[in-house]
């Protein structure tokens, strides 16, 4: 292990819903500045797991460290700050929907700084840009498309420029044109900005594309980790299947 | 938060807030707290309901409340009333005003009235000490006038006896003495027969006033009542006590002539005799008012008795009224209020009438109470009426809320037959009661039992009427 | 099932006592909180104002009809301002409230819930129950005596207006009657109380709201309960109010 460079450590963690074993044991870690890929069929715990990195679910057992802090054991303050150090794309956007999309991408400015009003408004303009969103800050969640949504929810995770972002399926529900685009705000949020970057996806071009690291999930355990072509020459037949598919969603 | 929410936000708190502090406003202003007081003071030994906050009116104006009430340290001391005036009165208000507890409206609440002073009296000062006058309790006040309107029987009973006592024996001595002494004893019954029915009124204005309770609230405040209710006593008294004398100078002559025969003195007995027939009669003349002449005292008692009864019998019907309402029946029933129209005949046969009272029955036989009229239907007759003049008189001397059935029994005919000629009979027996008595016509009521076996020794189905009066168990004593 | 109940009870008074702690807890929410007392307060002013006109007029003509019997017909004002003040002014605010408020909450919290938004809130370091529930809580504590004034107000407007038309009285005597009876301890704990209700409906709602499960039909159902549960529960605390008010300010 290289002391500082890792920034996300899954120690072991099980995580059952009930009588639904989700997580069993997985173990992973993620340097910093690398991007981490969480691959995986439906419902085999790739939400949970990115859920669990930020303390929004609790692992029955295990530990899970985030820049040197054990998640699943900060509370109160003390996670919220480094809750503001992060950022999280939630899989269905979870936009606030009474509130305009400018002032969701705004929200975390007004709680957190004391920018200006002006700037404020700078910044928010600024990330909706950089989704390619540009103008739709008065518009209203339920207004826009659930692709726009997406990247709305992504401008919201940006703003406080995190240094670890943690983004579930961000590329679902676009088209390839964005979703490329999408995929390379990441790359460079990742080399210029050495952001780290968790990334829950079924695609595998752009897991490729970004990814250091590829964990395919599968059961409650990770089935093969490691870079693309190392999981291209996997022993389990079913991760060869699925990085052959191409696009998805 | 844009401007226009925040003047709305605070045209909503401010706003409410304020009305608020205007329902905070009306009410002090209302209880008179934003006006200058004084103090003041004064003692009751009897405190009639007044409570700490109860009104202070001056000359019947709003002016204050009671601030405080400390108990006296031993049972012969009195409560010590402190209260609030408000200064504008204190004009008004003299060493010499009087305080009184008085009854205010329907509610009942009692309000501390201070009379206005006259303006010989020096103006009060904070903390002064006013006089009272202790709250009149109508039933005092009532005891007090039956008690000496007794009194006033007895001794006219004693006075006759002792005249009587006289006349028999004198009667063969002088023919001119024995007229006067006639005399007398005429008009002691004149006198008698005024003290019963003084007691008569004094009883029904008794009964009023339980049966109407609240309602009665102005005649207990109506000083004009008490001071002629007072006078009534105090002339019954005075008489009483004259004839008294009389009777026990008459005593005294019997004794002395059952001695001695002193004829001399007899002079004197009779000519007292006469002054005090001459006294009696003009008491007489006052306590009845079917003399002609001006109205006398018991005129004025008789019409106050009236509007008593009249104000009385509205608020009766009010209470009926009342009464009829689904809310409020089952208070009614539970305080032994009767509604005796809504008693089913099956349901009066078995029993459910007032089960837990007890009945007091007079059985009337047909024979004794009807003849058969002019159109062959059945009328009282003139017997039938004066047999329950007599059942009256009995009835009436615990008819007073206490419900009254008339049951009504024909044997003969078919069913239905039986059922309305007994309805008529009870209906006939009821509305002469109602005419000629004074039974409170909703505490009166008729049941058609048609042919039922009567609890009569024959155990024969009863033909005729049955006047039941159902009393509370502790004063009943039913056959 | 029982057990289950119990467990809910026991679950909500906790959540009840966290909202009481967290009211003192930094951050105020300030904004919040304001964006919250114009939603429940200022929002249901023209139910709770036209519902306390109706009321009014309805108790005013019942009044008349009772105490007509009585030739007491000067009592009506003093009559009708003091049951609403007393006791149907507030219970009226306060199931009105339940109705409006009470579902809002359960319904939006619900909502929330499932698209995640109060996950999002936590992930962008917000207390999600500071910034949802406590917000809420001080805002319905805070607004409820206020309402239940304006209704209490609009009540005995209604009464006069109902009163006029059939006898003509002027409103400045209807006024000064319809106060004659009242005292500051039948008026000012009876509003207060009001609080109470308040944080009874905004707690349970909230509650519901916060902890909805099962998607759509979640939502719908916490909503509902919300209504129902906070209604029944402002119902049978008044009892308890009632006699505590009773027991503290005696009537004389
Ligand atoms: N709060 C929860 N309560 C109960 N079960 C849950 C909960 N969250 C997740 N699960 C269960 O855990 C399993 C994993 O869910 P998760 O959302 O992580 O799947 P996923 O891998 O993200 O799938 P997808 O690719 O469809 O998003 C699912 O079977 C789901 O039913
Ligand atoms: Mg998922």
């Amino acid at each position: 292990m290289e002391g500082d460079d890792i920034v996300i450590r899954f120690e072991r963690v099980s995580k059952s819903f009930g009588p639904l074993k989700v997580l069993d044991e997985v173990s992973f870690e993620v340097k910093r500045g690398t991007a981490f890929c969480i691959l995986g069929r439906s419902g085999t715990g790739k939400s949970v797991t990115v859920k669990s990195l930020i303390g929004l679910v609790r692992p029955d057992s295990g530990r899970i460290f985030v820049e040197g802090e054990e998640v699943s054991r900060l509370e109160g303050e003390a996670l919220a700050r480094l809750r503001r150090r992060m950022g999280f794309l939630f899989q269905y956007s979870a936009l606030f929907d009474s509130i305009t999309v400018g002032e969701n991408v705004a929200f975390p400015l007004r709680r957190h700084t004391r920018l200006s009003e002006h700037e404020i408004e700078r910044r928010v303009r600024e990330k909706l840009e950089r989704v390619g969103l540009a103008g739709i800050e008065d518009r209203m969640p339920d207004e826009i498309s659930g692709g726009m949504r997406k990247r709305v929810g992504l401008a919201r995770a940006l703003v406080l420029n995190p240094s670890v972002l943690l983004v579930d399926e961000p590329s679902s529900g676009l088209d390839p044109l964005t979703a490329a685009e999408i995929d390379d705000l990441l790359l460079d949020l990742k080399l210029r900005e050495k952001t780290t970057l968790v990334v829950v996806t079924h695609n595998i071009p752009s897991a490729r594309k970004i990814g250091d690291e590829l964990a395919m999930l599968h059961e409650g355990r990770i089935l093969a980790r490691g870079r693309p072509e190392e999981l291209e020459r996997s022993e389990h037949a079913m991760v060869r299947e699925f990085m052959k598919t191409q696009g998805g969603t | 938060m844009p401007v226009s929410k925040k003047v709305t936000l605070a045209v909503f708190l401010g706003g409410a807030f304020l009305l608020f502090t205007l329902g905070l406003f009306l009410i002090g202003d209302r209880r008179m707290m934003f006006e200058r007081s004084i103090e003041l003071r004064t003692e009751y030994r009897q405190l009639s309901g007044l409570k700490v906050g109860s009104k202070v009116l001056v000359s019947g104006m709003d002016a204050g409340e009671v601030l405080a009430i400390d108990v006296p340290g031993g049972p012969d001391g009195r409560f010590q009333v402190r209260f609030r005036v408000l200064e504008k009165f204190r004009p008004v208000l003299r060493s010499d005003s009087v305080a009184t507890i008085q009854m205010d409206g329907l509610v009942g609440n009692k309000v501390l009235q201070i009379g206005a002073g006259t303006p010989q009296g020096r103006e009060l000062e904070p903390g002064d000490l006013i006089a009272s006058r202790e709250p009149v309790e109508i039933s005092d006040l009532i005891k007090e006038a039956v008690e000496t309107v007794q009194y006033a029987r007895g001794s006219v009973a004693d006075v006759r006896e002792a005249i009587d006592g006289a006349v028999d024996m004198f009667e063969q001595l002088t023919r001119n003495a024995s007229d006067i002494v006639q005399e007398v004893g005429k008009d002691v019954k004149e006198i008698s027969e005024a003290g019963r029915q003084a007691t008569g009124d004094v009883r029904d204005l008794v009964a009023g006033v339980k049966a109407g309770r609240g309602s009665l609230g102005k005649l207990i405040t109506d000083d004009a009542l008490y001071e002629r209710i007072r006078g009534t006593v105090g002339e019954a008294e005075r008489v009483a006590g004259n004839l008294r004398e009389i009777s026990d100078d008459a005593k005294a002559i019997t004794e002395e002539l059952k001695s001695a025969g002193l004829a001399a003195k007899f002079d004197r007995v009779v000519s007292n005799a006469a002054d005090a027939a001459e006294k009696g009669k003009r008491l007489v003349q006052g306590l009845l008012p079917e003399r002609k002449g001006e109205g006398g005292l018991s005129t004025d008692l008789r019409e106050t008795v009236a509007n008593a009864n009249k104000a009385m019998s509205d608020f009766a019907e009010n209470m009926e009224a009342l009464k009829r309402n689904w809310f409020f029946r089952g208070f009614f029933n539970q305080r032994g209020f009767f509604d005796l129209d809504a008693v089913s005949v099956a349901d009066y046969q078995a029993g459910r009438f007032a089960p837990d009272r007890v009945p007091e029955r007079h059985w009337l036989h047909r024979s004794e109470l009807f003849m058969t009229g002019a159109d062959g239907a059945e009328e009282l007759s003139p017997d039938g009426r004066r047999k329950l003049d007599e059942v009256a008189a009995e009835l009436l001397r615990q008819a007073r809320n206490n419900p009254l059935m008339i049951e009504g029994y024909a044997s003969a005919g078919a069913a239905h037959e039986q059922i309305l000629a007994s309805l008529a009979r009870a209906a006939a027996v009821r509305d002469y009661l109602l005419k000629r008595y004074p039974f409170q016509r909703n505490y009166v009521g008729v049941m058609p039992m048609g042919a039922v076996a009567s609890s009569d020794p024959s155990g024969a189905p009863w033909d005729g009427v049955s006047v039941v009066l159902y009393l509370p168990r502790e004063t009943g004593r039913g056959r | 099932m029982v057990t289950a109940a119990l467990a809910q009870a026991g679950d909500m008074l906790l959540f009840a006592a966290r909202a009481l702690r967290d009211v003192w807890r930094r951050p105020w929410e300030g904004a919040e909180i304001a964006r919250q007392i114009l939603e429940v307060g200022w929002r249901s002013l023209p139910l709770i104002t036209a519902a306390g006109f109706a009321v009014g007029v309805v108790m005013s003509m019942h009044t008349r009809a009772s105490l007509e019997r009585f030739g007491a017909e000067a009592m009506i004002p003093a009559g009708l301002a003091l049951a609403l003040i007393k006791e149907t002014g507030p219970l009226v605010t306060g199931l009105l409230f339940s109705g409006r408020v009470g579902a809002g909450i359960g319904a939006e919290l619900g909502a929330m819930r499932v698209t995640e938004q109060i996950d999002a809130l936590e992930s962008l370091a917000v207390d999600s129950f500071k910034y949802l529930v406590v917000t809420r809580v001080v805002a319905c504590v805070v607004a409820m005596p206020l309402l239940t004034t304006v209704t209490n107000f609009a009540g005995i407007i209604g009464g006069f207006v109902a009163e006029t038309a059939v006898s003509g009285m002027s409103f400045a005597l209807y006024f000064d009657r319809a106060f004659s009876l009242i005292n500051f301890s039948d008026y000012v704990p009876s509003t207060l109380k009001t609080c109470v209700f308040g944080f009874i409906i905004a707690t349970v709602s909230a509650y519901l709201g916060y902890n909805t499960r099962g998607g759509t039909a979640g939502v719908g159902q916490a909503s509902t309960r919300a209504v129902v549960l906070s209604s029944i529960l402002l119902i049978l605390s008044n009892v308890v109010l009632v006699k505590m008010i009773l027991f503290f300010f005696p009537s004389r």
